[in-house]
């Protein structure tokens, strides 16, 4: 049995991949099942989606929690989430960036191999998703074909031509450029490692038993039924889902106070030197971008402040 | 031509409704049931299903239109979930009554507050009364199946009972699988159109349902019931007709694994059954002498099917995942029901996964192992201690882990 495990964010297209993974295994003659993180789905937000892939028939129902590959679709998601967590020792890293596996700022402690392809690159030259939010699920499987042999790249574009949702032709030749485009492998254990890899954006979200309970080994403490703090929202912090953040350029700006008016987080405030932005909660929509009257703020790619 | 698809269980079940060829849908969306009305409604407007799609403001007014429906002779769908399956409550309950074969799919979720969409069965279980018979599915492939032999069963005259196919909350409703997508025609032999020998027709009005006396009502019930119990051995004819034209077997009144000559007999429902019988294989390997039954139909209950079962078994190991407060869980309580006076097995209850909580191999290992152990224990004990364990539990998770 192989379990993969992507990481992406809601709009990128990890489900999809997830699925045509599946059905590309499936068409091998593999048994297959495929299956989001059961949760409340958010565009932006991070998505975690799962593919379990065996000869024999897959009959287990349960969650994948020791995955054999990880793919990783945007890398502004290293520091958000523990990206890694439960990978098999052996196992496969697939990054999609620019960058040399070997320059990957990524604490694996594993003899996992890792892959880099610049799928996002791949997804904008073949007119998939946008410059800002490239769809590059289907660019990242052609890479995940190559590096794990786990199915072949021509059943793979084959299935995307009959199955992908939209431009079909375009995402089969994005796959067959990333398999030829990917670099790897390169030992995890070698990469430049950081401590505590969580930036301190994510380490503030509030685990829910701390919502719920002092001690949560205690259940004495937990009340009757679950009750938040009024200010409990401010604990999460949504800042987690942007994919591209608004740049105010003050010169430019002339305090009117529109971008404020307009949005919807609350998380852009005008202040003396202009208007200025709460990373903690904005969540990069670019309805502020949209609606400067003086074109002010630029929206930019979330990665290169990472 | 059949054809494989790999989808969901809520496409499953819009598949399922298609290619019964229901004819009037009603339906109000709900989490995490939505896909299977979303689905249902783009087979209409494509024009690749011909039923009525009828939009309601409520899962009330939903079984009441396809009660209207079924009531004209129309064949009639449904789905919905925890909360709306709740609000459903007197309408299935006059469904039943009324006699109207309806199938509907119930994706199983827990009922709040604390708030949760997630799998658990207490929403279906607390309507075993309503004289709807009720269907686990382990698997994607098995809901579409369940919902055309639901309604072959529904339907045939000696029953006319509505049906609830029932699948677990995000662990099929939201996961891919291969599933076969019968050709139409196989279908169409298999289960041909409704014909109702008594339904609401405006050349020949009659009133339907109406008031009966204290002296009659009593009589009308023991009609349902014996139509329930007759339902037992029409579970398991259209089953062996159902296995003969599709070449699948979807397990009847309760699927036996590996259940000849067991020391150990573990039962479960739904989802959690085939990542049980892997772990079942995996203690076989190892020598232990365990089984596992899927109880597939949970109404009608197949009590005389579990005494068989348990006639020369020590242990038996029942997972729920629901709890009827105040007792055990229902599975556990009406299996000890059903063999009381002819065996007498240790049984112990576990209460696993409510809310959606995960059940992976481990926590499932570490159970059978429970009962495995119980082997030791006095068979002659009056109760065991604990007789309904709750298993991973967040204040001792490390018993439920190696």
């Amino acid at each position: 049995m192989i379990e993969v495990r992507f990481h992406g964010r809601g709009g990128q297209g990890s489900v999809v991949a997830s699925e045509l993974l599946a059905r590309a295994a499936f068409e091998e003659g593999k048994d297959v099942q495929a299956f989001p993180m059961f949760g409340v789905e958010r565009r932006g937000a991070p998505v975690t989606a799962f593919t379990r892939i065996d000869e024999k028939t897959v009959r287990d129902h349960s969650k994948i929690h020791e995955p054999d590959i990880v793919i990783i679709l945007d890398t502004a998601l290293l520091d958000a989430v523990d990206v890694t967590e439960g990978l098999k020792e052996d196992g496969d890293v697939i990054i999609n960036t620019g960058k040399d596996p070997s320059e990957m700022k990524i604490d694996i402690e594993k003899d996992a191999d890792v892959y880099t392809v610049d799928a996002s690159d791949i997804a904008i030259e073949h007119g998939l998703g946008s410059e800002m939010a490239p769809i590059v699920n289907t660019a990242i499987l052609g890479a995940v074909c190559k590096a794990t042999g786990m199915v072949d790249i021509d059943t793979l574009s084959d299935v995307i031509l009959k199955h992908a949702p939209a431009k079909n032709e375009a995402n089969a030749k994005a796959a067959e450029q990333a398999h030829d485009e990917i670099k790897g492998p390169y030992p995890g254990k070698k990469l430049e490692g950081r401590e505590g890899q969580l930036s301190s954006q994510q380490t503030d979200i509030p685990k829910s038993e701390d919502l719920l309970c002092r001690d949560p080994e205690d259940h004495t403490d937990l009340p009757r039924t679950p009750i938040a703090d009024c200010d409990s929202e401010y604990l999460n912090k949504t800042g987690s889902w942007r994919t591209v953040r608004p740049i105010v350029n003050k010169d430019k700006c002339i305090n009117c106070g529109i971008c404020w008016k307009f949005c919807p987080d609350v998380a852009i405030f005008v202040e003396e030197e202009g208007a200025v932005v709460d990373f903690d909660f904005c969540k990069g929509c670019g309805i502020c971008a949209e609606e400067c009257p003086v074109d002010a703020i630029e929206m930019d790619k979330e990665e290169k402040y990472v | 031509m059949s054809e494989y698809k790999i989808v969901t269980g809520n496409f499953a079940s819009a598949y399922g409704a298609r290619l019964a060829r229901a004819e009037v849908v009603s339906a109000y969306p709900i989490t995490p049931q939505t896909e299977v009305v979303e689905k249902i409604s783009e087979f209409v407007a494509d024009g690749d299903m011909d039923a009525e799609f009828v939009k309601v403001e409520s899962e009330h007014s939903a079984m009441a239109s396809c009660i209207a429906a079924s009531a004209t002779g129309a064949r009639a769908y449904t789905a919905t979930s925890a909360h709306g399956l709740a609000l459903m409550h007197e309408m299935l309950m006059w469904a039943a009554r009324a006699r109207l074969p309806i199938v509907m799919t119930n994706v199983n979720r827990a009922m709040g507050p604390p708030w949760s969409v997630w799998a658990d069965h207490l929403d279906t279980i607390a309507q075993k009364g309503s004289g709807m018979m009720q269907f686990f599915c382990e698997n994607n492939q098995e809901v579409l199946d369940s919902i055309l032999m639901a309604y072959k069963i529904s339907e045939d005259e000696d029953i006319m009972l509505p049906s609830m196919v029932v699948e677990d909350a995000f662990i099929l409703s939201h996961t891919r699988e291969p599933v076969e997508i019968y050709d139409q025609e196989l279908v169409d032999d298999f289960l041909p159109p409704l014909d109702m020998d008594q339904k609401v027709d405006i050349e020949d009005p009659k009133g339907f349902g109406s008031l009966v006396m204290p002296d009659w009502y009593m009589d009308f019930a023991k009609k349902l019931e014996e139509a329930m119990m007759e339902a037992k051995d029409k579970v398991k004819e259209v089953n062996k007709e159902f296995k003969e034209t599709f070449g699948r077997d979807p397990g009847g009144l309760i699927e036996e694994y590996k259940t000849d000559g067991v020391d150990v007999l573990m039962i479960t429902m739904g989802s959690i059954s085939g990542t049980s019988k892997d772990v079942i294989d995996e203690l076989r390997d190892e020598g232990h002498n365990i089984g596992l039954a899927r109880l597939r139909t949970f109404r009608p209950f197949p009590k005389e099917e579990i005494r068989e079962l348990t006639k020369d078994v020590n242990v038996v190991g029942i997972l729920d995942r629901s709890y009827s407060f105040g007792r055990a869980g229902d599975a556990a309580r009406e299996i000890k029901e059903a063999i009381y006076g002819y065996n007498s097995p240790l049984v112990k209850n576990y209460i696993v996964g409510l809310g959606g909580r995960d059940l992976t191999p481990e926590v499932l290992e570490l159970i059978m192992e429970d009962s495995l152990e119980l082997l030791d224990e006095d068979p002659d004990q009056d109760e065991l201690d604990p007789e309904v364990e709750w298993v991973d539990l967040r204040i001792d998770r490390n018993k439920w882990r190696r």
